[in-house]
């Protein structure tokens, strides 16, 4: 597979592009592998990558029911920020955030990483109560986060509606300057491509019906849409999905999966310079390299693998938007989607080894693991390896509901991002 | 007024001038004029530029799923700015200000056109492949430069000076589209006395039989069946009838969601009158008629000014009383175009030349040409367009076994009408996680499994004539009594002079260079 | 927006008048201390979240206010029953919370 460089570019633009590659090659299905991962989406591909990268492991297949990136990671509204409460989560997502810075490059593929800052507004005094009890914390775990006025506020964000009339008043806000967003397709795409390089097998359109497991209780293989294929390790990172898969090998999981839907506008020249989100009334929103707003909304109720979500919960989220933003009440929606979340009960990811032998789990991001996607991959791939999770993920384990060790992220995670 | 409008062509009202203005210019239509038909009348096609390249683009439909003319619209005032509207479907009306977009310092000359130029480097995808050097470049250069070229249209900068109102309505059927199907549905369930609500997006229902008339229907001038059509709807107490109406969702149990425009074509709204109304319908049966989308085809240049699709052409003609050229090449791969363009002859405006890639057509079809005069160019096809803010001319060549093209020759016209053919319009039905399933035989995806109690009639099913539209939507209505328990008394609607016809589906014209690949689209 | 039959008002209605109250038919332990940890995890956490027909509880919040039982399908979204709170889960469908729905292969 040929770099991707200033020289290569204008090569094929000379000639028309005549010679263009394929971005990875479409693997065949081989009969075993050293490990398996169910899932292709960033968490699984990066996965992968790393494996190959760090561990020397290429013996590796990822193994998707659809497209690569067609479920949450090409869905998401890409926000991406480490202001979490607690001191594991600080770690694991400002490792997090640490990959992405580099990333780019690392890939050999953009990314597009913007740190153009995420703000996430306080609407009432609990909300201010919690964020600077947030700040503080953060502080504290070396992670930037800083309380802003609302006219400072209003200073970064000039759409910002911070009238004291305001429906829904501003009564100040967290803004983490390195927090922003990047290319969700991309991230998908350039570890993908990466991950091939390196010798890995990406299989698309092939659902994986059931874990196998030998009569000592490990893992032997898949039962797939194309047939058995054996494995040493199997690593599932299959989000939504996840329930069902870990099912097969007699693992039931703390997780219910339900709808989350989001929009965007249609493109308008830049207008909206950061990403801002809030918690009270279940909103997000940031402007896309292409100009569309894309607004973000809140799960539906109840649990459904349909990815159809409803049409109050955009309602509410559209009108929340046109009372914080009122510039935008003339903006026309052009797309709307749902995607599938996978959420634990502390809000909190599931990141480690199960009480099956080779068996490996990557889930419970719920609303928000976009932006763990770097740093999960990279301490997933660890514990798959080495069979011992990295000290970042250690925390993170599926006992420590049978423990009672959670990590409640609720506040920080208190809407969908 | 411009010699382009045709006497005794169209729906508008002659007796209303209307005044509005683009860029600053100020222009004349009728009442019922959208702000693209009443430009096209003036000679005008240039309507904005596009997204990356910056090139001169016009329109290219004549309806909502216009991809090129939009168009910044404003009745004056604060808060009454909108960017991105469709100057094919924004109505106009007298005090209407309208401007273009994307471009600097002005619409005909526009800096950004130097990304066209440089083209070959921009290609598809092109950002993930590059601005990764050097790595500190990306915060303070690249991003910044990236992030101030985006978007089309500029956003509002005042909060909206209008109101908006919101409503449920329930009703037995939903019809969605009023063209010959949905008119047949709710003809025959209005007589039955079902409860039927039918909206429809355009000013006037009747869909393409606004655009294209055929002879009689029940023995009436189409106009005239029409009009007792609708009045025999309007008058039924179980019916509401609602236009300027798009369905924009389908969302679970058969909930559709509606935008109802209420005053955007007036001059005067009256005091504190909703500018639009969403409406919840609740329907037990849904009925989708929403049509067919003419394809467009792939060729170097289609996307110039005064490039088209051909049954844009036709609605232009006769529904807005509108030529859109002078002279006009047709190139196309469906039977469809060639009606387009006799109404065009019929009107007045010379086809220099009509150019089918099929080798062999159907004998009406060349013997009704050849009563016109029309060159026509069977086996042939268009390789480029020649001009830049307006096309000038094509080149034509003859498609030989081998795929390519030669016998090259140029023809000049300031108009080219193409038509790959027909896509039923499945965007409501794909909403319900509907499958849909693809058609070997006439390359389209039709709808498969249902996940809601819904009826697709008429284009959405691949059907192509007029006739088989209104039997098409007897069917489904009388499907949708049934499921409703009731009993349906059949009726029938009979057209004269159908235009059915056939196409094939090209992927990318014959040409004999591959330079298409270059992401130049 | 989903439409919800209440077995106590005996009404079909809108979603926004229900509030979803998570998988159905958990018993409660009736002496939590006696629990092995593992136990309490079960009852407290571990959910079926099935791909298939779900038995769920919704509480008519915004009519009668009463909770009560559905079986719905989380492929479909459709409702298959609703369900009085201490009605058993209806006859043939047992199986169903533990049987995921193959995807299509
Ligand atoms: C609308 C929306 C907005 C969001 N916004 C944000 C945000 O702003 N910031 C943020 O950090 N996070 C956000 N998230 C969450 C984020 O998208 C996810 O947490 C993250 O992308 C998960 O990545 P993943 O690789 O684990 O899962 P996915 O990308 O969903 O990948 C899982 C893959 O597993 C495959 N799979 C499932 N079952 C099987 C099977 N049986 N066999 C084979 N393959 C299978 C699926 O097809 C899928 O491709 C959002 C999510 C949604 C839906
Ligand atoms: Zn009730």
């Amino acid at each position: 597979m040929s770099k991707f460089s200033a020289v290569s570019l204008l090569k094929g633009a000379l000639t028309g592009y005549k010679n263009v590659e394929p971005q990875w090659p479409d693997a065949e299905l081989k009969s075993e592998y050293d490990v398996i991962i169910v899932g292709a989406g960033g968490h699984g591909l990066g996965a992968a990558y790393y494996l190959a990268k760090e561990h020397g492991i290429t013996n590796v297949a990822v193994i998707d029911k659809g497209w690569l990136g067609g479920g949450n990671t090409g869905r998401n509204t890409t926000i991406i920020r480490s202001n979490y409460l607690y001191d594991e989560s600080a770690r694991l997502y400002d490792h997090a955030v640490d990959l992405w810075d580099g990333l780019s490059q690392d890939l050999n593929y953009n990314v597009m990483f913007s740190q153009r800052g995420v703000m996430m507004l306080a609407h009432n005094v609990h909300d201010v109560q919690s964020f600077k009890r947030h700040i503080h914390a953060n502080r504290l775990n070396g992670v930037d986060n800083v309380w802003l006025t609302p006219e400072q506020a209003k200073e970064k964000c000039p759409p910002l509606n911070i009238s004291p009339s305001a429906r829904y008043p501003v009564m100040g806000a967290a803004f983490q300057q390195r927090g922003g967003t990047a290319r969700h397709d991309a991230v998908a795409w350039g570890y993908a491509r990466a991950a091939a390089a390196r010798g890995v097998d990406i299989i698309q359109n092939c659902p994986v019906l059931s874990i196998e497991r030998g009569p000592e209780g490990a893992v032997t293989g898949l039962q797939t849409a194309r047939g058995f294929v054996k494995a040493k390790k199997i690593a599932v990172s299959a989000a939504g999905g996840t329930s069902v898969v870990m099912d097969t090998a007699g693992v039931r999981l703390p997780l219910e999966s339900y709808p989350l839907q989001a929009l965007v506008s249609e493109p308008v020249k830049p207008i909206f310079p950061q990403v801002v989100m809030s918690n009270t009334v279940h909103a997000y929103i940031s402007q896309s390299d292409k100009g569309e707003l894309v607004i973000g909304s809140g799960t539906d109720q109840y649990v459904s693998y349909s990815q159809r979500g409803g049409l109050p919960l955009i309602e509410h989220t559209l009108a929340a938007i046109c009372e914080v933003f009122p510039i935008f009440r003339r903006i026309r929606m052009l797309r709307k989607w749902g995607g599938v979340v996978d959420v634990t009960p502390d809000r909190s990811p599931i990141l480690g080894k199960t009480p099956v032998q080779g068996l490996y789990l990557n889930c419970g991001w719920g609303t928000g693991g976009f932006k763990a996607t770097p740093g999960s991959a990279h301490v997933f791939a660890h514990t798959i390896a080495q069979d011992e999770p990295h000290p970042i993920n250690a925390p993170f384990t599926l006992e420590r509901f049978e423990t009672g060790r959670l990590i409640d992220e609720a506040a920080a995670a208190a809407v969908a991002h | 007024m411009s010699n382009l409008r045709v006497d005794g062509k169209g729906r508008i009202n002659r007796d209303k001038r209307i005044r509005f203005t683009f860029d600053g210019v100020s222009y004349e239509g009728f009442e019922g004029d959208t702000v693209a038909s009443a430009l096209l009348a003036n000679g005008v096609h240039l309507m904005g530029r596009s997204f990356k390249y910056h090139r001169p683009r016009g329109p290219v439909t004549a309806g909502s799923e216009e991809p090129n003319a939009l168009i910044g619209t404003s009745r004056g005032g604060a808060g009454r700015f909108e960017p991105n509207t469709r100057a094919t479907v924004q109505e106009i009306y007298e005090g209407l200000t309208t401007v273009s977009q994307n471009k600097w310092p002005s619409l005909n000359f526009d800096v950004g056109a130097i990304n066209d130029k440089l083209h070959k480097l921009f290609a598809a995808g092109f950002y993930y492949k590059t601005f990764m050097w050097p790595k500190s470049f990306w915060d303070k250069v690249y991003e910044p430069v990236i992030r101030a070229s985006a978007g089309l249209g500029v956003s509002p900068s005042e909060p909206d000076a209008d109101a908006y109102a919101s409503r449920y309505l329930y009703a037995e059927l939903l019809i969605v589209g009023a063209g010959p199907a949905g008119l047949a549905a709710a003809l025959t369930a209005a007589r039955n006395g079902t409860d039927v609500v039918l909206v429809d997006e355009n000013r006037e229902l009747g869909g393409s039989l606004l655009s294209e008339a055929p002879a009689s229907i029940d023995g009436k001038p189409t106009e005239t069946w029409l009009s007792e059509c609708i009045e025999e709807l309007s008058t039924l107490p179980n019916v509401r009838l609602m236009t300027r109406s798009v369905a924009i969702g389908y969302y679970h149990e058969n909930m559709v969601g509606v935008a109802e425009k209420l005053t955007d074509h007036l001059a005067y709204p009256p005091a504190g009158a909703p500018r639009e109304r969403m409406w919840r319908i609740r329907a037990k049966e849904v009925i989708l008629a929403q049509g067919a989308l003419e394809r467009p085809l792939v060729f170097d240049g289609n996307d110039r000014p005064g490039v088209m699709m051909a049954s844009a052409a036709q609605t232009y003609l006769n529904r807005y009383g509108v030529k859109v050229g002078t002279a006009a090449v047709v190139m196309t791969s469906h039977d469809s175009a060639w009606y387009a363009a006799f109404d065009l002859v019929d009107a007045g405006v010379t086809i220099a030349a009509l150019v089918d890639v099929r080798s062999s057509v159907g004998d009406h079809l060349l013997s009704e040409a050849q009563a016109r005069g029309i060159t026509v160019k069977t086996g042939h096809t268009v390789l480029s367009v020649a001009g830049k803010k307006r096309v000038s001319g094509v080149q034509v060549g003859r498609v030989t076994g081998d795929g390519k093209v030669s016998d090259i020759t140029s023809v000049s016209c300031d108009t080219v009408l193409m038509s790959g053919g027909w896509t039923p319009s499945l965007h409501l039905f794909s909403h319900t996680k509907g499958s849909l399933h693809w058609d070997e035989e006439n390359e389209v995806f039709l709808p498969g499994e249902k996940t809601e109690r819904c009826h697709i009639a008429g284009g959405g099913r691949g059907l192509w004539s007029q006739q088989a539209a209104f039997d098409d939507g007897v069917l489904a209505a009388e499907q949708a009594l049934t499921s409703l328990g009731q009993t349906a008394k059949t009726i029938s609607v009979d057209v004269d002079g159908d235009r059915a016809g056939s196409g094939i589906v090209m992927e990318e014209l014959p040409s004999n260079d591959d330079k298409l690949l270059a992401g130049h689209l | 927006m989903l439409l919800i039959h209440c077995p106590y008002c005996k009404e079909k209605l809108p979603e926004l008048e229900f509030e979803y109250a998570g998988q159905a038919h958990i018993a409660r332990p009736l002496n939590p201390a006696e629990q092995s940890d593992a136990e309490w995890r079960d009852y407290l956490f571990i959910r079926s979240n099935v791909r298939g027909d779900h038995a769920e509880q919704w509480r008519h919040t915004h009519g009668c206010g009463r909770y009560f039982n559905a079986l719905r399908n989380t492929v479909s979204d459709k409702f298959i029953a609703t369900y009085e709170i201490e009605q058993p889960r209806p006859t043939g469908s047992e199986e169903g919370e533990k049987s995921n729905e193959q995807l299509e292969s």
